[in-house]
């Protein structure tokens, strides 16, 4: 799979394996899944101070709102891109403009969080060395978050080299 | 003039007393350490360096002070990297 962008800032994927297209399709299913989780809901939303109950509540009233407005407009834009997978012989290319990066980014993330929080996933799962014979299940969902981290990789690169020098 | 000199003493004593807040961010790990860079480069405008010593310190530490301030603009990091899906707190420094 080869990422590319464009002078016209447009940004995307060549030689996208079947495979991954189906799973970059799957990404909104992942994360409407995830809204059904208690587990993903408070890993999504965390408290923003340790043991201040008012805090809390006001942040639920205030910021949770627009949080889940947030969240549900990155999978959005990420539901109506994969729309635009072309098949190209026995591969998949898709591109997108490259102001919907940070969605992308924002929806990656949410995917591989959920994915983790599902099935239990530690630090120590996600990094070492797979065993197909523990879980077929969680197998399958470090490899899905690996696939979404590789492109993670490619979509901070490009806001990186397009952001503003700072002091 | 001795009215500016009144303003200026009662300006610097309320600042003084202003309750000083953290913004911690607390490692997790499934956020990529690039990403985190990128995040707190975007959130506090800071320079790929200092964003770079602040990540390392998040994945060494376990977490890493972003910011202090005052109470609002503390609430608006969190509520920013919030956004972003790290974990972030807010604390009050002891005796501010």
């Amino acid at each position: 799979m080869q990422f590319f962008f464009t002078v016209d800032q447009q940004i995307g994927f060549d030689e996208i394996p079947p495979l991954w297209a189906e799973w970059l399709k799957e990404i909104p299913c992942i994360i409407a899944e995830g809204r059904e989780s208690e587990e993903v809901e408070s890993r999504l939303f965390p408290s923003p101070e340790h043991e201040n109950e008012e805090r809390l509540s006001d942040w639920k009233a205030h910021v949770q709102p627009d949080l889940h407005q947030c969240f549900l407009s990155a999978s959005s834009l990420v539901s109506e891109d994969v729309k635009n997978l072309k098949k190209i012989d026995d591969y998949f290319s898709l591109s997108f403009p490259g102001a919907h990066a940070g969605g992308w980014l924002n929806a990656l993330n949410q995917a591989r969080i959920i994915l983790a929080e599902i099935h239990s996933l530690k630090e120590r799962d996600i990094n070492e060395v797979l065993s197909v014979f523990e879980s077929p299940q969680r197998t399958i969902a470090i490899l899905k978050m690996d696939f979404y981290a590789s492109i993670q990789y490619d979509l901070v690169e490009f806001l990186e080299e397009n952001m503003p020098a700072s002091s | 003039m001795p009215t500016k000199t009144v303003e200026k003493t009662s300006t610097k004593t309320r600042q003084e007393h202003a309750p000083v807040w953290n913004v911690i961010v607390h490692d997790d790990p499934v956020n990529l350490m690039s990403y985190v860079t990128l995040i707190f480069r975007q959130v506090f405008g800071y320079s790929h360096e200092k964003a770079m010593v602040h990540m390392l310190e998040v994945h060494e530490k376990g977490r890493s002070i972003l910011w202090s301030g005052e109470c609002e603009r503390a609430e608006f990091y969190v509520h920013q990297l919030h956004a972003s899906l790290l974990l972030a707190t807010m604390e009050q420094q002891p005796n501010s």
